[in-house]
């Protein structure tokens, strides 16, 4: 049996390539570091080589740095914009959902939801979350790189904390985040394969963008027949 | 129990003759750096490189008095008692060793560059050809033979001399009684104690700062945030995110049927 | 030489902190444990003695698989105690050099490379081409003043070099050199230190620093003039250090510009390169009129009281008996003593009266007023004052040392006679803590200078015969019966059974000089352009980069038919034809090069600047191809003679006669026997200068040397660490000439009755009881039994005719009971007084005399060559060039810019100059100058610095600017030489240039 479900355009392709470039570069950065964060990753020295994968945390490290900015010069605008005028637009609703949001996590259908916008009260912190981090690892980690000589010493000796710190957080925040991409929100998932999320979906989630974009009439969906 | 050892240099005696350079390159075969090129100064380098473990700084100032003043300073590592290098490596491969000697461990060493970022006095250098870091070992393989270290045996003026902790303090000491006798009321032993001591000690005819040292050098606390803090909450978070989501995945599996809402609430089945 | 492994650890052992630690508790088998395996397990050590300067340090080396592994000082060497300077660690990448020359090598006539040839082959090509020159130059007879004279010589070939290579070495050489009949032959000490030999030999008879290395500890002011001990003698300063911690010693630095010395120093005063006599012609005048002098020690050691002839005078800067014409003092009879009826110099009772020799002095340097010599020297007239004082007031022992800031000006030898003068008066020579340290620079130029290899020198400071000392006989009067013997003993040795009391003992196997022709090393130049000297054995020197005027060392190379080189590296010298903007195919000269190896490579003695004579032993295997100078000596010497085999010539008889009998696994040690000296019948060893004899039956190759390999064998080998008295002399380590003295004039220590008359301080003393002379150093006494009541007991200074020091030099002879010399006591040429005369270019009028004769060195003869010789005018010339040394490089830089440590601390040449001077010429640190003088221009980076001063001289502001010297256009670092740039009119005691001032222009580049 095949039924025909309604997609609804979500995220457009630069975004999605922007996201994965993203994911995956801080996933290798991760790696590539681990050894120095915990010994029990040394075997991974051993395996490559410490100034190999030093090196590819680096050449890494220039891919995060840049991904953001050519998505936002010029292959996402406007998924990036949405990030950013998403972020900006926090509201009550956003404060609402955070409270009820954990039972979600469980699997639970918490009552009496407010509706949520093209990102939701934690997608929005996520978002704050992780641009922060982003800066953090640029500064921190172009210093520790880089700034030999030319920044201070005592400030440089913090950037090593403050690197940490970053990966810390972003690897926990990273964690909850796939999980619920994964885990709680499978559907969602797709919207970062093709661009496009249920319908069903969208309205249960994000029922103020899909509100909105009915009223300005700029609802593009595409039918599947799914078996 | 091994004794503890320490360095003096001398500032008003050293003569910058720079054989304690060489010294140090002839017994640990360093090649030469010619890193810096001649643009009409004396000193050799700007500052240690990989492979110049020791450099005399030569700079020079007039005095309060009007007088001329040609100023040498060895510097090299200062062997601290509170190494942040040691501290700061995340693989463990400096030791500080019961002589005071700080040592990098070649084969312990990533290249990290943490000691480079944390070290006070910017010491340690990172080798671009093995990616090893690199600093003055204070000889250590010698004075484990119970030889003095290359350098101070060398020195052409006693500027430098190596000897239990305690005689170089009591020589540090009367050199700078000796030093204020002859005129110079600032002098003064430098042995910043906010990085717990050093084993390099200087004796200065003047202020630390004319010669470019910071009296109040000390051990970055930042080494203390990163390692009794922020690693392990990091390891915390990361940990407590993993069981955490696993923990909450298996709690799902438990009580939640899969979600099925927005497969129902779709748009029409065909 | 035959040290067991476990004396030699004891001995040399790179040592240090083992002893304070096991004493403390250290334990270092458990800190052993820890560590990976040492760097030196399993190398097998050798000591040596350090190649470069003459402070002669001890290293100690480390050999793994026939290579040097480690390098360092050691520690039981009483010089330098572990410690090396940078050069002298820096060595340590020789041995394993790449940059080594380690095969025999051609250049052919025209050619634009060197061809690699067979060790036969260039021994045979350069024997050849040495034979050929001497052929070509030879001189059986020659026409001087008037008259003719067999002369047995040859002007065509001649010989350099001797201060890099071992004692047994330079015998080999100047015995080559004297049987081919060669005069044209020089060694560093030419351009180096030749005026102090003439200064202080006209003071104390010997021309040598006076005191060790160690005794410097016991001293309480260390007055440092025109040395740079800091970078050029490192070991002399490490000394020094040890006399201030122990007693609080004052290092005084009077110089031209401020060095890593004057760094050191408590005190430091500048003036202007060649007015040092002025300045301390002024220090004299106050030791002479406040009275601050030792009178005690003036009245019993020196001629400070003796009457001198009343027809001296001194008119317009001239002394009497000047010839105009000849520029030269024909008649010095009017410089010498009032002598009494026995021919020998009278005492006046009371210093001061009429005649008296400080009488003169007091009345000579009377005119050195402080504001007439802040005018000459640009030093402010308060500083002059204070460093008077400093002087004057001093109380206690005082060294002075000094090297080359004395030596090479055109007054070089007034210079050093200054401090003769400066501290007889305080009684510091001969004593512990004084004397004057003539610091020699060259690692065995001491030695060199000993065995003679100058022209105007035999071995043992026997003056090499001229038309005016052509025969035994005359020249025994010339010298004396007490030289005679030592001449006697070197021509046995020389000659063998073919030197017989008939023939002179082979007296006329030598060549005789032309007395009014200097044949230095710029003669061989001078004359190569000129088209009269065909060859030239260069062996361990570079004058392509070191002469004054070196672009005259060019032109005169290019005239030549051969260049024979024996070096470790192919210098600039042995590659003059490939100088970098000249076509090769212009330059006719072939060149052969034989690769010697470094020092560490072979055996040998060597000798340093207190005439320490120190063993060097073998460590790494010899690099390629190359072989120990000796071994390169015997094979040429044995080739040549092989080409005069058939020769029936009595000219060529030397050469044949020429003993060369050296066993060849006893090589070594059969030269020195030689040299110290034999019974001929026996062939048993003498033990010192006493056992020989005059009538043949001894022979003794160099009388100084004798007992230096004496009964109980290699005595420099020798590493005993006692120092009795503690004064620093350690007698039983080496062997120093003469007869292992310590502190020359020592007898002067000692009051007339033969007690010591600082009683706190006894260093020699006459033992009534045994009725022999002793103490902690070997007793500077001729015949140790005799008493001090006896005449030959009672000659402070025996090496002098009068057998007392010459504050004043007069000419004396001193006879013998039948009217024969018995020795003669030398004088300047001129001069018996030091007077101030500016150099020879320079930036001012004499201030102190009008007359233009007395402008600069009224002596000096130049130029010689005119068209290679223009010189230098303030007008386009406004600065004064000084050049010298510098910490990190040595000399002419072969060895050291092969070094890339070395090269890492000083990377170019440069000049250095004030903040207004760049100011003035609009220049920055590190921008291009171009510095010219009259004979060339080179283009360098400037140095600039608050250390360089400007003086007001004269009343005008007046800029020196200084140059290091050591670059040339090969090695790993190159750089123009600083040497095109001087001026080499000479001094005329020694002809020595004037390296420390000439004038030149310094422009934006
Ligand atoms: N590192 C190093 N060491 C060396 C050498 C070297 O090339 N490099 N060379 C060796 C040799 S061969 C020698 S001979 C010795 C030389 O040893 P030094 O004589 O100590 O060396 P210099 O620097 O030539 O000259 C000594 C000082 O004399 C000063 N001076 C120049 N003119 C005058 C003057 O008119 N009056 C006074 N009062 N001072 C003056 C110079 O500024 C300099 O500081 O060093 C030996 N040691
Ligand atoms: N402008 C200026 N010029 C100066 C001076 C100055 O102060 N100013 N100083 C002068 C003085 S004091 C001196 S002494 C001269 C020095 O002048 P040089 O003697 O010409 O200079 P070095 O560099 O010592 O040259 C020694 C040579 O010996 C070679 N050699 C080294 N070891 C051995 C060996 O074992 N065997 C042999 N056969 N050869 C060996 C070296 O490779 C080098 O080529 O320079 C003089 N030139
Ligand atoms: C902006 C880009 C980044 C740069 C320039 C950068 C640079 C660096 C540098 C220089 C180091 C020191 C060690 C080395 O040189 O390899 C380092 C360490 C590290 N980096 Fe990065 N990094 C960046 C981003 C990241 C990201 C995104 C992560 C992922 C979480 C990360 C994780 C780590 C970790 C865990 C360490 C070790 C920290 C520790 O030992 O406490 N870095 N980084
Ligand atoms: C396997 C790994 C990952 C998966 C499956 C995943 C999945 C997703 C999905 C499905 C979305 C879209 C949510 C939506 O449309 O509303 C999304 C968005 C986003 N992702 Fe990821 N992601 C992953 C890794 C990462 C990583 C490593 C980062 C950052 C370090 C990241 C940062 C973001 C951000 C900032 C957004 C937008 C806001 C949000 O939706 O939370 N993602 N991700
Ligand atoms: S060896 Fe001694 S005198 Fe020479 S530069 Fe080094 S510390 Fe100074
Ligand atoms: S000076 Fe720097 S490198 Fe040396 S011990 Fe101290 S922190 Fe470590
Ligand atoms: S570079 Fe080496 S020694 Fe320095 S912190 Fe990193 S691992 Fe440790
Ligand atoms: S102690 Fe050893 S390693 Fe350190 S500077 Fe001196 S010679 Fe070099
Ligand atoms: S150059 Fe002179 S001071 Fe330096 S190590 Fe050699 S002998 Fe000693
Ligand atoms: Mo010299």
């Amino acid at each position: 049996m095949s039924k025909s479900i309604t997609y609804i355009k979500r995220h457009k392709k630069g975004f999605i390539y922007f996201h994965w470039i993203n994911a995956v570069t801080f996933f290798l950065l991760f790696l590539t570091a681990m050894p120095l964060y915990t010994n029990k990753f040394l075997f991974l020295y051993e395996a490559f080589g410490a100034e190999t994968l030093q090196t590819m945390h680096h050449i890494l490290g220039v891919i995060f740095i840049l991904n953001p900015i050519v998505a936002l010069l010029i292959t996402a605008r406007s998924g990036i914009f949405t990030l950013i005028r998403e972020v900006l637009r926090f509201d009550k609703d956003d404060v609402k959902f955070l409270v009820k949001f954990p039972a979600e996590l469980i699997g639970r259908e918490p009552k009496g939801m407010p509706k949520q916008g093209f990102y939701n009260g934690g997608e929005r912190m996520n978002i704050l979350l992780q641009a922060l981090l982003w800066l953090g690892f640029v500064v921190s980690g172009l210093t520790l790189w880089l700034g030999a000589g030319h920044i201070s010493p005592t400030i440089r000796t913090w950037m090593i904390p403050l690197h940490s710190l970053c990966a810390d957080l972003g690897f926990a925040a990273a964690i909850g985040h796939i999980y619920l991409a994964i885990g709680v929100n499978p559907d969602s998932f797709q919207g970062m394969r093709d661009g496009t999320v249920k319908e069903s979906y969208a309205k249960h989630h994000h029922a103020k963008w899909v509100d909105s974009l009915e009223k300005e009439g700029k609802l593009e969906t595409v039918e599947r027949i799914v078996k | 129990m091994a004794q503890e050892m320490a360095m003096l240099h001398d500032i008003a005696r050293c003569s910058a003759c720079r054989a304690c350079m060489v010294a140090c390159k002839q017994w640990h075969d360093l090649p030469a750096d010619m890193s810096t090129p001649f643009e009409g100064q004396y000193q050799s380098h700007a500052t240690l490189t990989p492979t110049t473990w020791t450099l005399i700084r030569m700079t020079e100032h007039t005095d309060d008095k009007g007088k001329f003043n040609w100023d040498f300073v060895k510097t090299q590592c200062m062997h601290c008692g509170d190494p942040a290098c040691a501290k700061g490596c995340p693989e463990e491969a400096i030791d500080k060793l019961a002589s005071g000697a700080v040592v990098i461990n070649e084969e312990k060493c990533v290249g990290c560059g943490y000691c480079v970022a944390n070290c006070p006095f910017d010491v340690p250098k990172i080798n671009p050809q093995t990616h090893k870091s690199t600093k003055c070992d204070l000889c250590f393989d010698r004075i484990e033979e119970g030889i003095t270290p290359s350098c101070a045996k060398t020195c052409t003026a006693d500027a430098l001399q190596f000897a239990p902790y305690e005689e170089i303090e009591e020589i540090a000491r009367q050199r700078v009684a000796e030093l204020k006798a002859e005129g110079h009321p600032d002098a003064n032993v430098y042995n910043p104690q906010g990085v717990g001591g050093v084993h390099m000690i200087y004796v200065l005819p003047e202020k630390p700062m004319v010669y470019g040292f910071n009296p109040q050098s000390k051990t970055p606390v930042s080494i203390d945030i990163w390692k009794d803090v922020v690693r392990p909450l990091g390891k915390l978070a990361g940990a407590g995110a993993l069981v955490g989501v696993l923990g909450l995945a298996a709690v799902k599996g438990l009580t939640g049927k899969k979600k099925q809402d927005d497969d129902q609430n779709g748009k029409g089945e065909h | 030489m035959d040290l067991s492994r476990r004396d030699f650890l004891k001995a040399t052992g790179i040592g240090g902190i083992s002893l304070a630690l096991s004493s403390l508790g250290f334990d270092l088998k458990e800190a052993k444990a820890a560590a990976h395996t040492f760097k030196l397990e399993g190398a097998r050590e050798f000591t040596s003695i350090c190649h470069f300067c003459a402070c002669g340090c001890g290293v100690i080396g480390y050999v793994k698989d026939g290579k040097l592994i480690n390098l360092e000082g050691s520690t039981d060497s009483p010089i330098n105690r572990g410690a090396l300077c940078s050069k002298g660690l820096g060595y340590a990448v020789i041995p394993n050099s790449k940059e080594r020359a380690t095969k025999p090598l051609y250049r052919a006539p025209g050619s634009d490379h060197w061809e690699e040839i067979s060790w036969d082959e260039a021994i045979d090509r350069a024997a050849k081409a040495m034979k050929n020159a001497r052929e070509k130059g030879w001189k059986q007879t020659e026409e001087i003043d008037g008259e003719t004279y067999e002369v047995r010589r040859t002007d065509g070939l001649s010989f350099i070099g001797g201060s890099q290579i071992n004692n047994e070495e330079c015998y080999q050489n100047i015995k080559m050199a004297r049987a081919l009949g060669v005069v044209y032959i020089d060694n560093q000490t030419r351009v180096c230190h030749a005026n102090t030999p003439p200064a202080m030999g006209a003071a104390f008879g010997r021309g040598a620093m006076t005191n060790p290395w160690g005794d410097l500890k016991n001293t309480k002011l260390v007055w440092i003039e025109g040395s740079n001990l800091a970078e050029c003698h490192p070991m002399g300063l490490k000394n020094v250090m040890k006399a201030r911690e122990q007693n609080g010693t004052k290092i005084v630095h009077v110089d031209v510009r401020y060095t890593r010395t004057s760094k050191i120093a408590d005190e430091f005063f500048q003036l202007r390169p060649g007015t040092d006599i002025a300045f301390m012609g002024y220090i004299i005048s106050q030791m002479l009129e406040r009275e601050k002098f030792n009178k005690d020690y003036v009245l019993r050691n020196t001629n400070a009281a003796c009457l001198l002839r009343d027809d001296f005078s001194f008119h317009d800067g001239l002394f009497s008996g000047f010839d105009e014409a000849k520029k030269s003092y024909t008649n010095r009879e009017s410089w010498g003593y009032a002598l009494g009826a026995d021919g020998k110099p009278q005492k006046a009772n009371d210093l001061f009266a009429p005649n008296t020799v400080l009488s003169r002095l007091k009345e000579f340097y009377s005119r050195y007023t402080v504001e007439m010599v802040s005018n000459v020297t640009g030093m402010p007239a308060e500083e002059i004052q204070r460093a008077a004082d400093i002087w004057v007031n001093h109380e206690g022992p005082a060294i002075i040392m000094y090297a080359l800031g004395m030596t090479q000006h055109t007054v070089g030898v007034q210079n050093i006679r200054c401090f003769t003068i400066m501290q007889l008066l305080k009684g510091n020579i001969g004593i512990p803590g004084g004397g004057i340290i003539a610091m020699r620079g060259q690692p065995n130029v001491q030695a060199s200078t000993d065995f003679g290899i100058e022209f105007n020198m035999q071995p043992g400071y026997l003056v090499a015969p001229t038309h005016k000392t052509n025969t035994l006989a005359k020249w025994t009067d010339a010298f004396g019966t007490f030289r005679r013997k030592w001449y006697v003993n070197m021509t046995k040795a020389w000659f063998g059974e073919h030197a017989t009391a008939e023939n002179d003992y082979g007296f006329n196997y030598g060549a005789i000089r032309n007395g009014n022709h200097p044949d230095s090393i710029y003669a061989i130049f001078e004359d190569a352009w000129r088209g009269t000297m065909h060859a030239l054995y260069l062996c361990g020197q570079n004058p392509h980069v070191t002469n004054a005027n070196a672009g005259l060392v060019h032109d005169g190379l290019c005239k030549m038919d051969s260049l024979v080189v024996q070096d470790i590296f192919v210098n600039e010298t042995a590659e003059f034809w490939n100088r970098p903007g000249d076509n090769p195919a212009d330059i006719q000269t072939e060149v052969i090069f034989l690769p010697a190896c470094s020092y560490l490579e072979r055996e040998g003695s060597i000798t340093n600047s207190m005439r320490l004579i120190q063993w060097r032993m073998k460590g790494p295997d010899v690099l390629g191809d190359s072989k120990p100078d000796y071994e390169i000596n015997d094979m040429l010497w044995k080739r040549i003679r092989e080409l005069y085999a058939d020769s029936t010539d009595k000219k060529d008889e030397p050469i044949k006669f020429m003993t060369w009998n050296y066993r060849k696994d006893h090589y070594l040690e059969d030269i020195m026997k030689e040299i110290s000296g034999y019974d001929v019948a026996t062939g048993t060893v003498v033990n010192g200068i006493g056992e020989l004899k005059d009538n043949g039956e001894t022979a003794s190759g160099m009388w100084i040397y004798a007992g230096y390999y004496g009964r109980e064998g290699n005595m420099t080998a020798r590493r005993g660490q006692d120092d009795p008295g503690n004064i620093g002399i350690f007698p039983q380590f080496g062997w120093a000439w003469p007869d292992n003295i310590h502190i020359l004039y020592n007898r002067a220590s000692c009051l007339e009755d033969g007690s010591p008359a600082d009683k706190d301080h006894p260093l020699v003393w006459w033992d009534a009881a045994a009725g022999k002379w002793t103490g902690y150093d070997v007793p500077d006494v001729g015949n140790r039994t005799a008493g001090p009541s006896t005449p030959a007991g009672q000659k402070p200074f025996r090496m002098n005719g009068e057998g007392f020091a010459r504050i004043y030099a007069a000419p004396y002879k001193d006879k013998n009971p039948d009217g024969t010399t018995r020795d003669a006591s030398s004088t300047p040429v001129d001069g018996p007084i030091p007077e101030h005369y500016e150099p020879f270019e320079s930036p001012t009028h004499n201030a102190m005399h009008e007359n233009e004769n007395a402008q600069h060195n009224p002596c000096i003869k130049y130029p010689r060559l005119p068209e290679k010789q223009p010189i230098g005018t303030k007008d386009k010339f406004p600065y004064v060039l000084c050049s010298s040394g510098i910490a990190e490089h040595w000399c002419s830089g072969t060895v050291t810019r092969n070094i890339p440590w070395l090269n890492e601390l000083v990377k170019e040449n440069f000049v250095e100059i004030s903040e207004q001077l760049a100011k003035k010429i609009g220049v920055k640190a590190g921008d291009k100058v171009k510095v010219s003088s009259a004979r060339s221009e080179i283009v360098v980076k400037a140095m600039v610095t608050k250390r360089a001063q400007p003086l007001k001289v004269n009343g005008e502001e007046t800029h020196m600017v200084w140059m290091p010297y050591s670059f040339g256009f090969k090695g790993l670092s190159t750089g123009p030489s600083t040497n095109y740039l001087t001026n080499d009119a000479l001094d005329p005691n020694s002809e020595e240039q004037e390296f420390k001032a000439c004038l030149v222009n310094v422009q934006k580049a």
